[in-house]
């Protein structure tokens, strides 16, 4: 294989083992890490080991997680049960089962938000850009999960007249995470009413969400219409109608 | 809040059970709910969980564990959508900003790629034989010492 060695010793594949599975020593570790920077086929051998490991320990996940789930078992010595606590007994389960099984197949506006939400990830942080080190900054924060910081510092940003649409969609998408829907709604209103701009689209979809998650499904319904190139907002529209209809 | 540094370090079987826990029901009630089954949901699982898996260790993904669930769950739907797109079992064309937002930020292509390999990796896995799958799921996943393993295989 080209970029691979033509034969790995086994000590070399312990020691890349040993790396990878951190029991190196830290000064092994920091000659193993030079040795790599200056072989392009280690590091190419690393990186063929550690996706053999990584598909080794997630090759049994289904299976083993589904075997696992525990199951009750009682210890208590086996009485007899009269027929008639037995029916009654019978009875309870199955409508214990009954609102289980109607319960998991009702749609509600929070299992559609819990469904269809994922946090934005954020914009990768650029240190060298001074002119917006304020908005990085509260980025740091943001990727840290520390939203009441970020729209801290965001915040104050605004208040300098430094107000773009850029800062208003994420002040928006931390107030989401922080779940606090009403500060979302009011930021990423008037970033999803305007005509053109790169962050309109996600705040329509993030906009939608908050007025799902707070009820509001004819407004969410309203905006989610106009992503219509966006499957999972189509999708999440045929969900909303089946609450609402 | 639950960083990657004190998160990803963890016994892979306990952090690959938690990821299991916190995202399978998810999925499959998406699958179920976009014209697939459970087992088509177990499948989809299987692959993103090992391409999601290898960027962690790799230290291709940064964030908390609430991210990383949302991660997983983007590559799960996106192989989703381009599984029913390619067997032709739904008209759902695909074209979702949000994936190809989250696509631009790490790379479409790659993670075609990653998740190509992952699912060649399960296979050639799951064609080994089963002493050589035991030892290998001993050490790596439930991480047994060598001397355990050794013995729990002559009882084999």
């Amino acid at each position: 294989m080209e970029g691979y060695r033509e034969h790995i010793d086994q000590q070399l594949f312990e020691q890349i083992e040993a790396y990878l599975l951190h029991t190196m020593e830290a000064s092994e570790r920091y000659r193993f890490e030079a040795a790599m920077a200056a072989d392009e086929q280690l590091q190419n051998e690393v990186d063929l080991q550690q996706k053999l490991i990584a598909a080794a320990q997630t090759a049994f996940l289904g299976h083993e997680a589904t075997q696992h789930i525990p199951i009750a078992k009682s210890k208590a010595p086996v009485k007899r049960i009269s027929f008639k606590w037995w029916h009654a007994a019978a009875a309870v389960l199955a409508l214990v089962a009954a609102t289980w099984f109607y319960q998991s197949k009702t749609i509600t506006p929070g299992k559609l938000f819990a469904g269809y939400f994922h946090a934005d990830p954020g914009l990768p942080v650029a240190m060298s850009s001074t002119s917006e080190y304020g908005f990085y900054d509260g980025m740091v924060s943001y990727k840290e999960g520390d939203y009441d910081k970020a729209i801290e510092i965001w915040t104050g940003l605004k208040e300098k007249e430094l107000l773009t649409d850029t800062l208003q969609y994420y002040i928006g998408v931390a107030s989401i995470n922080k779940n606090d829907f009403e500060a979302a709604v009011q930021h990423l209103l008037p970033v999803a009413e305007g005509k053109t701009g790169e962050w309109r689209q996600k705040a329509v979809w993030y906009l939608a969400l908050a007025y799902i998650k707070t009820d509001h499904i004819a407004e969410a319904m309203k905006w989610l219409r106009l992503l219509q190139n966006n499957s999972e907002a189509q999708l999440l529209i045929k969900e909303l109608q089946k609450i609402s209809s | 809040m639950e960083t990657l540094t004190n998160w990803s370090s963890g016994n892979p079987e306990d952090l690959l059970k938690q990821m299991y826990a916190d995202n399978y029901p998810w999925l499959e009630n998406y699958v179920r709910q976009n014209s697939g089954n459970d087992s088509d949901a177990q499948d989809v699982f299987q692959e993103s969980i090992a391409a999601a898996w290898l960027n962690l260790r790799q230290g291709r993904f940064e964030g908390d564990k609430a991210q990383f669930n949302a991660y997983l769950r983007q590559i799960c739907r996106y192989k989703w959508i381009n599984q029913i797109r390619s067997a032709a079992r739904s008209k759902i064309i695909y074209s979702d900003t949000l994936l190809e937002q989250e696509a631009e930020s790490d790379g479409l292509e790659v993670l075609k790629d990653q998740l190509q390999q992952s699912s060649l990796l399960q296979e050639c896995f799951m064609q080994l034989g089963t002493k050589c799958r035991q030892v290998l799921r001993l050490f790596y996943y439930k991480k047994k010492p060598l001397g355990e393993i050794a013995g729990s295989m002559k009882k084999v």
